[in-house]
């Protein structure tokens, strides 16, 4: 499980981080744990980053999820990841990374 | 529906020439703006009673702290927020001022500075989301954003690299004429395929160069331009949509299709009629789904588009005759106003590099603000050459 923005009001979940239920408008939103799995829906090889302190860490894959839960997010992924896999994210200090789904 | 503009117009459109870098602050760029639009029409700061901003780089001054700057006392302003749009959503607000007499004459400017270092900078103030859910991968900026949106329209459509290269090549045939584009070197098919990659499947030639420069245009009466002996375009219609289509796995279409059919029965023509088009290319791939958002051609196909027709200036479709953002640089909020300055341009005989033969019709639309894994804003405006 991970934790996101659970709309107590309409129980829609949301990422990235909102003020106000985009759904409903009602500021009913609470951290609760929604289901980890998800789809890469797209990915890239990152080559050149804006900032300094990636250089030594490129090329790094990024991936944009589908989660079952809902929202889209953005995760590191192993570089054998691609699009369509079934994925489970894993979630530290606000940012997902998605494991194969064994 | 949306009432027509009547006899509003646009007149006068100027671009300051781009820079690479710039240490002079977003207030220079469109100070400058201002100043070659009262050069090129004769009027001044008692004309002038309505400004348009648009600039990325501006804060902490805004739209209100200019016309102190600029010596100004306009009696209408407007802030655009839309960037990659806001050429043509300035268009529409002055437009209206203009039409219902809240102002006689708007300048429209955007523009944006560029010291080094100045793009991650402003990175880092773009959004509370790209900061919190896009900088923490690996701070690519919107590469990434495009990068993922790129693939996914590849993988659903079958669009090759070669097919996004075929624009680029055309545009920087383009800009060869165009004297104020940046990049001045011709690029062959070849070179767009083999330079290095950025965020795959992006590479060096699908990522516009951010620069330092601004575009301007101002918004009349047609009996003022007229009477002032200024060339000007009609306004035949216009159309902006945010936030659309906000529950899609990826984009890959854009607001413009909710609006397109409208727009062209407003504007009573079909894009068959329409003799040059300005997209908004900050990737390739956001001009393919203007393309297809629009009409030119159908969902998916403006890979075969793109190969069965000729984007050059002299071509079957002419298309970003100035080059684009892809060959002149990305100057900030300027590139939501790139096209439509181009447009007026070719629409009034008066293009700066080679000018489409005959333009009657055009067609311009901008796409902005990346916010997180989705472009929010579009516009587009079809705009016809003066007649009395």
């Amino acid at each position: 499980m991970i934790k996101l923005q659970v709309c107590s009001h309409c129980q829609s979940v949301h990422y990235p981080v909102r003020d106000i239920c985009p759904a409903c408008w009602r500021d009913k939103l609470a951290w609760k744990s929604v289901s980890a799995k998800g789809r890469v829906s797209s990915f890239t090889d990152l080559h050149i980053s804006v900032k300094p302190e990636w250089a030594d860490k490129l090329p790094l894959r990024i991936g944009l999820i589908k989660l079952e839960a809902g929202p889209n997010v953005l995760a590191f992924m192993d570089a054998k990841l691609t699009s369509n896999d079934p994925v489970i994210l894993a979630q530290k200090d606000g940012v997902f990374t998605a494991k194969e789904k064994l | 529906m949306s009432k027509s503009y009547e006899d509003v117009v646009i007149t006068t459109p100027i671009s300051v020439p781009y820079v690479r870098y710039s240490d002079r602050p977003a207030n220079y760029w469109l100070g400058r703006a201002l100043g070659m639009l009262s050069e090129a029409s004769g009027l001044g700061a008692q004309d002038i009673d309505g400004l348009s901003v648009s600039s990325f780089t501006l804060a902490p001054d805004s739209a209100a702290t200019l016309t102190q700057h600029f010596g100004m006392t306009p009696r209408w302003l407007s802030q655009e927020v839309t960037g990659g749009a806001s050429g043509i959503t300035a268009l529409r607000k002055a437009a209206r001022a203009v039409q219902m007499g809240d102002a006689d004459i708007v300048a429209c400017i955007g523009g944006d500075t560029n010291p080094k270092h100045g793009f991650e900078t402003l990175l880092d103030d773009f959004s509370s989301d790209m900061s919190a859910a896009v900088l923490p991968y690996g701070a690519g900026g919107p590469n990434v954003s495009f990068a993922l949106i790129t693939r996914a329209y590849m993988q659903r459509y079958g669009a090759k690299r070669e097919d996004f290269g075929r624009l680029a090549v055309s545009q920087r045939q383009n800009a060869l004429g165009y004297p104020q584009a940046l990049m001045k070197k011709p690029l062959t098919l070849n070179e767009y395929l083999e330079v290095k990659p950025i965020s795959s499947p992006l590479h060096l030639f699908d990522c516009v160069m951010p620069c330092a420069g601004a575009e301007g245009y101002l918004v009349m009466s047609a009996s003022r331009a007229r009477t002032l002996g200024l060339p000007y375009v009609h306004i035949r219609a216009t159309c902006e949509r945010h936030n659309a289509y906000s529950r899609d796995d990826v984009q890959l279409r854009t607001g413009l299709a909710m609006d397109a059919q409208d727009l062209w029965t407003r504007a009573g023509v079909c894009s068959q009629d329409m003799d040059v088009v300005q997209s908004y290319d900050d990737y390739p791939v956001i001009s393919f789904m203007q393309l297809e958002d629009l009409g030119f051609c159908p969902k998916g196909t403006a890979k075969d588009f793109v190969q069965k027709h000729d984007f050059t200036v002299a071509g079957s479709f002419p298309h970003n005759t100035s080059g684009g953002q892809l060959s002149c640089g990305q100057a900030g909020a300027a590139g939501g106003f790139l096209g439509l300055v181009e447009l007026v341009r070719q629409l009034t005989g008066s293009a700066l590099g080679e000018q489409v033969q005959d333009a009657r019709l055009g067609l311009v639309s901008g796409f902005g603000i990346i916010n997180y894994d989705k472009g929010l804003s579009c516009a587009a405006a079809i705009l016809e050459r003066g007649h009395d």
